[in-house]
């Protein structure tokens, strides 16, 4: 069978193309600048966070005792390893980059404006959320670097008067960073974090389709 | 259709969306509980205080500040951890070297007597005392005792 | 919008997207390969270590220095909090019609504040 043939029998049935029509026509103005690409960037970035998080997933273990030593493995014994998580790191540094940046660049064109406001505000927490995948990620290879930054972190929080301490516990699952700190960042940065950056994601992407790219430019 | 039947209708198209939410109302409370129940953190006992051996006595200075590194278990978990043993004469303190600031460990500057902590600057001086930067309270004191040659410390279990 | 420049998402728009996909993976793997993360220390409490968060934490590590005391909460809660609701809310209190950088006075000496506010702590972290 050809292959175009087996797309047209898929399309067929599931009518993809017939209800996705308005935005697969849609029209784009021609001559967007580049600056208006940095949330894109920020999107492509993602999309290979979640790919590579997918594989490292398949190597790496939430434990006190195997956390550190599975990080090690994986530059060491596994083929590609050291390079699977080199570029999950660096997607990870450039998306804050690239989200800081589109942020701005929002800002400054005044682009949020009505009737975006929504548009924005979704933008917010995607942005916080980046931020929180940052924080929960970086206590998983459980090292010196990982460790502090959790206990001061963590502690920054607990400062905060009457709510701060239970909010503490909370998070860490008991009165200091431990086995239980680990397994709770890992199941927030792999499960709560992309889940909900995936519902803001949408938002964000519908208001775009709905309201068109921001003229102005 | 009469105005009678039409306004039963909407009666009961009103019941059956109310009916609706608390019915989802219900199912969301049915997460929330079982949620609250396993993100409660451990349970914070005060427990009783015991003693664990730090070093063996000879290890003590005759005068002066010394770092060591204390390991226990409390609940099925090994905890390590560092503290500090000042002597005076013949008068030993413990500090545990946890920052009130922000939980760092603090390190002991021979030359200036004083204990910094290297995330924010704060200090200490050798009596635990909080004497600058943004530390709120003094270092923890820690009961310690000496008994057959080993210096114990007091750490709660 | 429907002038004669524009063009159909799919697949014109849909191809310079993916071209620009394309570059940003290539971006990531020449960075990758060339500087690869180190894997740090494994946790010790005898070795002298001075912990440093990543670098977009680095300026709220910076302003807890300046709350001391029982004030901690105020730049480790409070500022950063406050400074996220400015975001947050940013459509609705610079909600005038215009769209001209130079013309939202207010929102462009907030904004210029922020910045200015938070790479300046970054810098002075780093000293």
């Amino acid at each position: 069978m050809r292959v175009d043939g087996f797309f047209e029998y898929l399309n067929e049935k599931l009518g993809f193309t017939s209800r996705h029509r308005r935005v697969l026509d849609r029209p784009v103005p021609d001559g967007i600048s580049y600056l208006n690409c940095f949330g894109g960037i920020a999107f492509t970035l993602f999309i290979i966070l979640v790919l590579t998080g997918f594989l490292l997933a398949a190597q790496y273990t939430p434990t006190e005792t195997e956390a550190y030593r599975s990080v090690q493995r994986l530059h060491r014994e596994v083929p590609l390893g050291g390079v699977l998580r080199a570029v999950h790191y660096w997607a990870a540094n450039l998306m804050v980059v690239t989200v800081l940046l589109h942020m701005l660049r929002v800002f400054i064109t005044g682009s949020y404006k009505k009737p975006r406001e929504l548009t924005w505000v979704a933008g917010t927490m995607l942005f916080l959320l980046t931020f929180s995948f940052g924080f929960t990620g970086y206590l998983l290879p459980w090292d010196q670097k990982a460790y502090w930054a959790t206990v001061v972190g963590t502690n920054m929080l607990g400062s905060l008067p009457l709510l701060g301490e239970p909010l503490r516990t909370l998070l860490l699952g008991g009165a200091e960073v431990s086995g239980r700190t680990l397994l709770r960042f890992y199941s927030i940065h792999m499960l709560w974090l992309p889940v909900l950056t995936g519902l803001f994601l949408w938002v964000h992407f519908h208001m775009i389709r709905r309201l068109g790219i921001s003229g102005g430019m | 259709m009469t105005p009678m039947e039409n306004e039963k209708k909407l009666d009961r198209r009103a019941f059956i969306s109310k009916a609706l939410f608390g019915l989802l109302g219900l199912l969301g409370l049915g997460f929330l509980i079982p949620a609250l129940g396993v993100l409660t953190p451990a349970r914070l006992r005060q427990r009783a205080i015991t003693f664990v051996p730090l070093l063996p006595e000879e290890d003590l200075p005759r005068q002066g500040v010394r770092k060591a590194e204390l390991v226990y278990r409390a609940s099925d978990r090994e905890i390590r951890t560092r503290v500090f043993l000042v002597v005076d004469h013949d008068d030993v303190t413990a500090f545990s070297a946890v920052c009130s600031h922000l939980g760092c460990l603090v390190n002991y500057h021979r030359k200036t007597k004083e204990f910094v902590c290297p995330c924010h600057g704060g200090k200490y001086d050798r009596n635990g005392v909080n004497i600058a930067g943004p530390p709120p309270a003094p270092l923890t004191r820690l009961p310690v005792k000496v008994e057959k040659g080993t210096v114990l410390v007091g750490v709660k279990v | 919008m429907n002038s004669k420049s524009d063009k159909q998402f799919f697949p014109y728009y849909f191809f310079e997207i993916t071209v620009l996909a394309v570059l940003v993976v290539e971006a990531v793997l020449v960075l990758a390969l060339l500087f690869p993360p180190a894997i740090g220390r494994s946790v010790d409490v005898s070795a002298q270590y001075s912990p440093r968060p990543e670098w977009y934490f680095l300026f709220l590590y910076e302003l807890t220095k300046y709350f001391p005391g029982r004030w901690t909460f105020v730049g480790a809660v409070l500022l950063p909090g406050l400074a996220f609701a400015l975001l947050f809310l940013a459509p609705f209190l610079d909600s005038g019609r215009e769209v001209e950088l130079r013309r939202r006075r207010a929102a462009a000496v907030a904004g210029f504040t922020l910045i200015t506010a938070v790479v300046v702590l970054t810098l002075l972290s780093l000293l």
